[in-house]
């Protein structure tokens, strides 16, 4: 930066009038950058020193420039003070603190400041609070295209990164990023942790996945220009879907003849993934013994609203009433927050798992219907565990769709292997039914 | 032997590695440059990249005549195949001869010299004022015009320019030389005189500028360079200083030759909050500025560790620090490249750490090596408890209106947290540092008088690249009330002008289509800022190659997207 030196002139008068002449003829010169602001004795007294800072390019200057000629005729300010051998009219300001303008001096900038800013919400974010009373809605499949392109190009983020996304990507659409996360991550694009640091996310690495129903499916990091590049060699299927990303497809045999390609290309092929799924997820009494408990909930601490088939309602916990909770703090305020009570304990865990653990402990049986066709349809009331859910889905790549029957809403899943479903509800305790076997 | 292309492709590998987009670029081409270039890009031997340089150019630049070399350029006055521009290796020897003119105490760029050096380095014949035969006053302009054009389409930054007057097309080299060799020498002289314990010696980039700043330079170029108004050319100045220092064999007497440079990756801060609120400080590493990436390993206290890409320009992550403040600077053993022997960690009484926009974390760390502050948030950490001169002096700051901060913490462990810190206001000369806070002053007082900064929109991570239909909103931060924006295409098409309101904000509508803008603001007349944004389209964007690890773990189980498998766990 240019250094600033000091002009030191002798004045005679009132301080305020001076320094006020001063600040007007720099405002109206424009000066402010240059003559950036002005030191002056204080006290009473009508003779003075005051010392106007100036930045100069060049520090071997050692007379007045025009533009400070202009300033010092419109302030109506003698001569600078010279120091010998060559009159130097520019003091460096270790020369005035010791010698004009040392002990308490006053100042007055000609330049404007900056607003002090409070911090907005951390970059890292805070943790994401579900809506429960809607999937996601009124989103297009070419919004959720773009925003796995975008993420897929970030790589991770944070919770807040990713909802400033969706709210620019997504325009003026209300729906709450966390389900748009939670559809990413139910298709296996995207996985969330919120134990290892700050809540973040990050798309997986590509892959080609072998679906149940004959082919296979994209998953993980994309662009279109990675689409493009692999179309080069494989044909590709593009399927729009239901409020996520397109279902990208190829046939198994192109990928198998391809795989030196796949690999140079950084895309992995997974073949059999469920398998691993139903021979590593627990039975769902030790997938829930894995949640954390909140021992700090009592009845005289927090307001509660159950969960019933209309929504939250409120009422007093009687301390045995299992269920899904909506509680908020009664002394430390702060936003409501979702627990289940399973009979012994409070379980915190995501809304989705949560709620169907309070219908498991509360609903005498619960169960599944499975086609000939390989669709599994479920009670959208006891929509699976997250993790559970994730397995029927990568059976095909695709969302489930809702259907609306006299019975209620329903959640159908695509080709399911009835070994899959089985395996699957035997884990959940549920009961299976095979249509035509009722 | 390298051929002519070989060498300007080299160059311009050598010259953009690393920075990011946006990042200003010198051609400031020297020995130790090529020295490195021939050995890392061209895999030439010792001693020998500086003729094979030379022979390249005079070879495809140059042309007996009647006995007498002259300059050609028809054939490098084009562009390649893939649109870089065939005349910068010629340049480079334009900016080595500049390198090389002798120190001039009455500061005269001297046209006359300046070709002798240059005529001298290819054997050409001088013509009508000095100038070598073949290349009137002008003729080397359309190269230096297609460099910065290639620059700017790449989104960086172009620092050649013409000056005035009667050397106009001098100033082209003699600007991109930044430390001339006399220069190099005049500053290790003062290193090896002002330096002499083992903290002076171990200073990092940011601990040298704010030395280098306030030393009273009689020599003009280096006043200039030092303490100019230019931000980016300050900072090349200082990297290039910082390089000399870094290849200062101390041990040696004065005048001895060098070590070649990047010698020591520059460890920094990366700062980490648990959702259980447990803070930390890790070794942040830097990449040396051109390296070429090989794989390293350090050892640590914890062992070997790899050095793995971050994000540009620095390594991943490594092991916790004890404390930020140690009271020596450490070094941890490099190896996989001779030319980088350890990792310095300085020893310093305070940090400054901002946020990244590119870091999608948003962790506080030391991303910049000159941290621009001007309207940004940052932590100021400083040694000592809340009562040390240090953390009393920047109280005191924040009494006279110069910064602002939300909280002060005290670390049980030795040092203030300063959090949520803002620059405030310009007028730092209301206070006089002593002598034990004058770096601290330094590094806080703005360097410029207004900053512009991009918001929103859809941002690609290592640089200022925006999705098309996703511009960001501009927001300036500067003493004045008012500034005068312009913006303007790549090409030099002007797409929209306007006022705006100190710390208001603007979306850049104008810029939703993919393409290169200038953004450039104005109070009363003169520029005070400017910034390149990027926008691509769609169909430009790559997968990020950072690794996959974000994992959900849940009953020794960890899923990763269509992955489950057991956690692994290590005894």
């Amino acid at each position: 930066m240019a250094e600033v030196r000091y002009v030191l002139v002798d004045c005679y008068g009132k301080r305020r009038d001076h320094i006020e002449k001063i600040k007007s003829c720099v405002k109206n010169m424009s000066l402010g950058m240059r003559i950036p602001m002005v030191k002056f004795e204080p006290g009473d007294g009508k003779q003075f020193y005051l010392g106007l800072a100036v930045y100069l390019e060049d520090p071997s200057v050692t007379r007045p420039t025009p533009e400070l000629e202009r300033l010092f005729s419109c302030a109506g300010l003698k001569r600078p003070i010279e120091h010998p051998p060559n009159r130097n009219i520019f003091f460096h300001p270790n020369e005035i603190s010791k010698g004009f303008l040392s002990g308490n001096v006053q100042w007055e900038s000609f330049n404007e400041s900056i607003t002090f800013e409070s911090l907005q919400e951390d970059l890292a974010g805070v943790e994401p609070q579900p809506n429960p009373l809607g999937e996601t809605q009124g989103i297009g499949a070419d919004a959720m295209n773009k925003l796995l392109w975008w993420g897929s190009a970030m790589g991770r983020g944070s919770y807040n990164l990713f909802r400033q996304a969706c709210a620019r990507i997504n325009g003026n659409s209300d729906t709450p990023a966390w389900h748009l996360m939670r559809r990413l991550n139910l298709l296996g694009h995207l996985e969330f942790d919120n134990e290892d640091g700050p809540p973040h996310w990050g798309i997986v690495g590509t892959a080609f996945i072998l679906s149940k129903a004959g082919d296979a499916f994209l998953i993980g990091r994309r662009t279109p220009g990675l689409i493009n590049s692999l179309q080069q060699r494989i044909d590709l299927s593009t399927k729009p879907m239901n409020q996520s990303p397109d279902r990208i497809g190829a046939r198994i045999a192109d990928l198998h003849e391809n795989m030196g390609f796949l690999a140079d290309m950084g895309v992995a092929l997974l073949e059999d993934t469920v398998q691993d799924w139903l021979d590593l997820l627990p039975e769902q009494a030790a997938f829930f013994s894995h949640f954390a408990s909140d021992p700090d909930i009592q009845q005289h601490n927090y307001t509660f609203a159950r969960w019933t088939n209309s929504g939250f309602i409120q009422e007093s916990f009687d301390g045995r009433t299992r269920g899904l909770y909506e509680i908020t703090s009664i002394g430390r305020g702060g936003p409501s927050r979702h627990v289940c009570f399973d009979g012994q304990r409070w379980v915190k865990g995501g809304f989705y798992d949560l709620k169907w653990l309070s219908r498991k402990v509360t609903v005498a049986e619960m169960q599944a219907l499975h086609y000939p066709d390989g669709r599994l349809v479920v009670p959208m009331e006891e929509r699976w565990p997250l993790l559970y859910e994730r397995a029927l889905v990568l059976c095909s790549g695709s969302p489930p769709s809702k259907l609306k029957s006299r019975d209620g809403e329903f959640l159908s899943y695509q080709a399911i292997p009835l070994k899959v479903a089985s395996s699957l509800c035997e884990k959940l305790e549920l009961q299976l039914k095979r249509w035509g076997t009722q | 032997m390298a051929g002519y292309t070989d060498w300007n492709n080299a160059i311009i590998d050598y010259f953009t590695s690393g920075v990011a987009a946006g990042g200003s670029i010198y051609l400031s081409v020297n020995d130790d440059a090529l020295e490195y270039i021939g050995n890392k890009h061209l895999s030439l031997g010792p001693d020998v990249a500086r003729l094979d340089f030379i022979r390249s150019v005079q070879t495809e630049c140059t042309r007996i005549e009647n006995g007498r070399r002259k300059v050609f350029l028809k054939g490098v006055a084009s562009v390649c195949e893939d649109g870089r521009p065939k005349g910068v290796a010629f340049l480079g020897v334009m900016v080595l001869a500049a390198h090389e003119m002798q120190y001039d105490p009455h500061h005269h760029i001297d046209g006359t010299n300046y070709f002798k050096r240059f005529n001298e380095l290819l054997g050409l014949a001088a013509g009508p004022q000095s100038r070598p035969v073949g290349m009137s006053a002008g003729d080397e302009e359309p190269l230096w015009e297609a460099w910065n054009r290639w620059l700017e389409s790449k989104g960086w930054r172009s620092t050649a320019q013409k000056g005035e007057g009667p050397h106009a097309y001098v100033n082209y080299p003699i600007e991109q030389a930044l430390l001339r060799k006399d220069d190099e020498a005049h500053i290790e002289d003062m290193f090896r005189r002002e330096f002499t314990s083992a903290g002076d010696r171990a200073k990092d980039e940011s601990q040298l500028g704010m030395w280098l700043m306030r030393r009273q330079f009689s020599r003009l170029h280096l006043a200039r360079g030092f303490a100019g108004h230019d931000p980016a050319r300050t900072s090349a100045f200082i990297d290039s200083a910082f390089r000399v220092y870094q290849s200062v064999d101390w041990d040696q007497p004065s005048g001895t030759k060098r070590r070649s440079s990047s010698q020591k990756i520059v460890g920094g801060l990366i700062r980490s909050v648990t959702l259980q609120g447990k803070l930390a400080y890790r070794l942040l590493p830097r990449k040396p500025p051109n390296w070429k990436n090989t794989p390293l390993e350090v050892e640590g206290p914890d062992g070997i560790a790899n050095l793995n890409d971050y994000k540009s320009g620095m390594f991943m992550p490594l092991w916790v620090m004890e404390s930020p403040f140690p009271e020596m600077p450490l070094d941890y053993p490099v190896s996989g490249d001779p030319a980088i022997e350890q990792i310095g960690f300085p020893k310093r009484d305070f940090w400054i750490l901002t946020q990244d926009a590119d870091d999608p974390l948003g962790n506080y760390a030391t991303w910049d090596k000159y941290p621009s502050l001007l309207g940004k948030k940052f932590i100021l950490t400083v040694k000592g408890n809340d009562g040390s001169a240090l953390a009393r002096e920047v109280a005191k700051y924040k009494e006279e209106g110069l910064v602002g901060y939300e909280k002060a913490f005290q670390d049980p462990r030795g040092w203030v947290e300063f959090r949520g810190c803002m620059v405030l206001s310009r007028a730092w000369d209301c206070i006089v540092p002593p002598p034990e806070a004058e770096a601290l002053y330094d590094a806080l007082r703005p360097s410029v008088f207004a900053s512009l900064v991009f918001k929103g929109g859809l941002k690609l991570p290592d640089s200022p690249t925006w999705i098309e239909g996703f511009p960001p909103e501009l927001c300036i931060y500067g003493f004045e009330k008012n500034f005068h924006v312009k913006v303007t295409s790549h090409s030099g098409e002007g797409m929209d002008e306007f006022t705006l309101q100190e710390q208001a904000t603007k979306p850049l509508v104008m810029c939703g289509e993919p393409g290169v803008y200038l953004i450039k603001a104005y109070w009363a007349t003169t520029l005070v800022a400017s910034k390149i944004l990027k926008v691509i389209p769609w169909g430009e964007i790559e997968p990020s190659s950072t690794p996959t690890d974000t994992t959900y773990k849940l009953g020794g189980l960890a899923f990763q997207g269509p992955v489950v498998t057991r956690e692994e766990h290590h005894g």
